[in-house]
């Protein structure tokens, strides 16, 4: 907490109370305590004072109870040699500043002095006409919008809070110049993000800049001026408090719950422009209270710690020593940085391309005569690389293409291509870099008349003829991505460039690089172990129809699905904490053989209706894990043969057990742990921590035969691990053995290990 | 021309800026350069010939803006805060606070 900032907020918000006193007092004296208080079509008075305190202000003697609530939350300016704690008391001056003001405004409103009129300085001589209603120029005139009407507010506010709208931009201050003020705006409006403005500095406004520059103003532009002081900032917070009133289900008077509720749904800032005078740090003061940060474009002190706001409270970045070619680039840098700080996720509506978008051409075929182009395969080299970067090396949304284009390729032809993908976000981990490169290749062919198939450094995309002569170039292969990034990894992704070249020299050199990331990533796969993390993660999908089942994910064991392993867990839960894929603190190890766990076993008690109270995850016959009904394989114990099979879901002959692979699943499945059968991804058989409680891979007698094809060489891995290398050749299939009297002699014949280990039971 | 630097204490937020602003629009013979209330100063250039320093700060003074030395504009509550006098800090962690927080959100 800085003393400096908790002075200016602390003392700013006495003196903006004693004089809402005083014209409160003046205007009672003048107009009469009756006289009427009422903002712009509103039924919730003055919204902050209502919604913290429940008062409701009809009448200029009510103010007098915000008045004195505002004066009860004073607290002395911080001593200079006195370090005390004082964030409590810079909040609280900051929450009765917004009261203060709110009276202020409440008196300016019973005098017909809201919403401000004000003069056009420097207005152009053709002035610009304004579309909001009842906003506009009129002469050297401009009549500002003061409070948003409660219209208004159920049109936006449902669109901020359930994430259609990224959030709100309360803008207070004048900008460097009219050029940065239209820059600033513009980059706001790019990524649908609301603006309100207020304030001015030397008496001038960001709303003059704007109006200067015939920037249209108003409802339907998204950008709201509100008036030219700092009081009318409050507004702001008037209409987040209303937010959560209208749309939270939040009572006058829950304070507390307001606040939380803007901090977790309202992604709000402030942008202060200009210098920060006493009043504009209370007034922050008050916005931090609701969760909302406030960025400075001059030097000012900072207040970095995570807290009361998600991120950081303060941050000064002066506006000359951003790093930039131009005051154009160092505004778009400034909105850049207030993103990653309030953690504002962007939304991308349309991806921008000229030809559809949509699931439905995932599947499309681009044969040679419909080609135009291709990418990779036989002719060429292509390839995919997606890396993180810290913040201020990427610049969101950017795309720059090296090389020849399509324009300048034959029909038919083809050119190497290396797409770079770097990303930049707060809860992005190069852990997740494979699991979002991996998309790359749902995300392109999503556009029509695309085709794409590999990834990595054995990418292959084709152009069709007809996506071509619709104005498709290389550049939107960079909009999509940048598009969809945002739309699926959006809570954790804040920023996505890509660079893509065609360029020979270029593709050499970058693909070298990339192939050290491949073979490090292989390397970091290759050592998460069960022992390496504190976290498994679950997997509840399947509770919908199975309502028992809880999926634990381990680093060395894939969901029983196949579709999920440990990292894919661990990305799922960042982008949705409150979604299936929970962390599982490993807690305790109770036996380390078996695997067993106090963490898994608790949450699995909790998540299980109550019913399934250990799991082992290193044992078949102990508490094994419960099935769903979506595994892709099936353990089941051979009690005459000491040893397990495993039938696979695609096999559907009879096994030695007397049973398909149907019947098993309908016996094991649907949530119930069975000691003796168990449902499986096909990788676990070749992780480590196969079975190894019950002897691992040496105890599997049987195997269908399809499976053991589809992964003959992966397996052969595993027999050679585990010291024999013809074990493979030793597992019947339903081709030598489908009954358990044709299964033992084979097994005697090949000499099988299972037939000579420990009893299972 | 010459150059004047006032320091107008009571103008400490900006809309005391556009206040005096508006003060000093109709001033014969006086150009604002600079209003600031960070610093609660102004900047100006004036004509001797039509005006001076006294008529400036007294037409200041007319409208609630006298110049002066820098001193607190409305002293804060000098004695303990609120909270001391009132014993109704809260100094225990409210549970639903800490259930709230985190990157779960929970609305």
């Amino acid at each position: 907490m800085s003393r400096y900032i908790a002075k200016r907020a602390i003392r700013g918000a006495a003196a903006i109370v004693a004089e809402a006193e005083v014209a409160v007092e003046e205007a009672i004296a003048e107009l009469g305590p009756d006289a009427a208080v009422q903002f712009t079509n509103t039924a919730y008075y003055l919204p902050v004072a209502y919604a913290f305190t429940g008062v409701k202000v009809e009448k200029l003697a009510d103010l007098r109870e915000v008045v004195a609530r505002a004066r009860a939350l004073l607290h002395p300016v911080p001593g200079d040699k006195m370090w005390l704690p004082y964030l409590g008391e810079t909040l609280d001056s900051g929450v009765a500043t917004l009261f203060a003001e709110e009276a202020i405004e409440g008196v300016r409103f019973a005098r017909g002095r809201e919403p401000q009129i004000i003069k056009l300085d420097h207005a152009r001589a053709d002035g610009q006409r304004f579309t909001g209603a009842d906003l506009g120029v009129h002469g050297d005139k401009m009549k500002l919008n003061g409070p948003i009407d409660d219209i208004q507010l159920r049109a936006w506010g449902i669109q901020l809070v359930d994430g259609r709208m990224p959030g709100f931009c309360a803008i207070v201050g004048c900008a460097k110049s009219n050029e940065v003020a239209v820059k600033i705006v513009r980059e706001l409006q790019s990524r649908g993000i609301l603006i309100f403005l207020s304030g001015n500095v030397n008496g001038r406004s960001i709303i003059h800049q704007l109006q200067e520059e015939g920037i249209q103003l108003g409802y339907d532009t998204f950008t709201v001026p509100f008036g030219i002081d700092t009081i009318s900032a409050v507004y702001a917070l008037g209409f987040a408090a209303r937010s959560a009133l209208t749309f939270g289900g939040m009572d006058p008077g829950q304070a507390r719950q307001i606040m939380l509720y803007n901090k977790y749904r309202v992604f709000a800032f402030v942008l202060a422009l200009g210098e920060v005078d006493d009043l504009k740090y209370a007034t922050a003061a008050g916005a931090i209270s609701f969760g909302f940060p406030t960025i400075a474009d001059t030097r000012i002190p900072q207040i970095l710690p995570t807290g009361v706001t998600t991120y950081e409270h303060v941050v000064s970045m002066p506006f000359d020593e951003i790093r930039g070619a131009d005051d154009m680039e160092r505004a778009e840098k400034l909105i850049q940085r207030c993103i990653e700080v309030r953690g504002v996720k962007v939304k991308i509506a349309k991806v921008p391309i000229p030809v559809s978008y949509g699931s439905a051409f995932e599947g499309e075929r681009i044969r040679k005569d419909i080609m135009y182009g291709e990418f990779g395969g036989k002719r060429s080299r292509a390839f995919e690389y997606l890396r993180m970067r810290p913040a201020d090396e990427v610049e969101d949304g950017r795309v720059t293409v090296n090389g020849t284009d399509l324009d300048g390729m034959e029909e038919g032809g083809a050119l190497p291509l290396g797409m770079v993908i770097d990303v930049a976000g707060r809860k992005m981990q190069t852990d997740f870099e494979p699991i979002l490169e991996r998309q790359v290749h749902y995300f392109l062919n999503g556009v029509e008349g695309i085709q794409h198939n590999g990834q990595r450094d054995i990418a292959w995309t084709r152009v069709s003829k007809a996506t071509y002569e619709k104005g498709f170039r290389l550049e939107h292969f960079g909009k999509v991505i940048h598009a969809r990034v945002h739309g699926v990894f959006g809570n954790m992704v804040d920023k996505v460039q890509v660079h893509l070249t065609t360029d020979e020299a270029e593709v050499d050199t970058l693909i070298e690089q990339a192939r050290v990331a491949y073979a490090e990533r292989n390397a970091r796969i290759a050592t998460l172990t069960d022992e390496s993390v504190d976290t498994f993660y679950s997997c509840l999908l399947c509770q919908s129809f199975a309502p028992n089942h809880v999926c634990v994910v381990n680093p060395e064991r894939v969901g029983l699905c196949g579709a999920y392993n440990w990292l894919d867990c661990k990305a799922s839960f960042e982008i949705n904490p409150t979604g299936p894929n929970l962390p599982v603190p490993k807690g305790l190890t109770i036996d380390p053989v078996k695997g067993e766990f106090s963490g898994p076993n608790e949450f699995i008690y909790a998540h299980s209706n109550q019913t399934v109270e250990r799991v082992t995850f290193y044992s078949i016959m102990e508490a094994p894990m419960t099935s769903c009904g979506c595994f892709e394989c099936i353990m089941v114990l051979v009690p005459e043969a000491n040893g397990f099979m495993i039938v696979s879901r695609e096999d559907p002959s009879m096994t030695p057990c007397g049973m398909t692979f149907s019947t098993l699943a309908g016996t094991a499945g649907g949530g119930m742990q069975t000691p003796g059968m168990m449902g499986m991804g096909k990788y676990y058989l070749t992780s480590k921590k196969f079975i190894p409680a019950d002897g691992g891979m040496k105890r599997v007698v049987w195997m269908s035969s399809n499976l053991r094809e589809s992964m003959r060489d992966a397996l052969e891995e595993v027999c050679a691990r585990e010291g024999m290398p013809d074990l493979l050749g030793r597992i019947a299939d339903e081709t030598v053995a489908t009954t358990v009297e044709e299964l033992l002699p084979f097994l005697e014949e090949k000499d099988h290990p299972a037939l000579t280990m420990d009893p299972l039971f | 021309m010459e150059q004047l630097v006032l320091t107008v204490p009571s103008m400490w937020a900006d809309h005391h800026v556009v206040a005096v602003r508006d003060l000093l629009r109709d001033e014969e013979g006086v150009a604002i350069a600079a209003a600031s209330a960070l610093d609660a100063r102004v900047s100006l250039t004036y004509d001797p010939s039509r005006t001076d320093p006294q008529r400036i700060a007294a037409r200041l003074e007319a409208g609630g803006y006298p110049a002066g030395d820098p001193a607190e504009t409305s002293a804060p509550p000098p004695n303990k805060p609120a909270w001391a006098t009132t014993a109704s800090r809260v100094t225990t962690t409210d549970p639903a606070d800490l259930s709230m927080s985190g990157d779960h959100r929970k609305y």
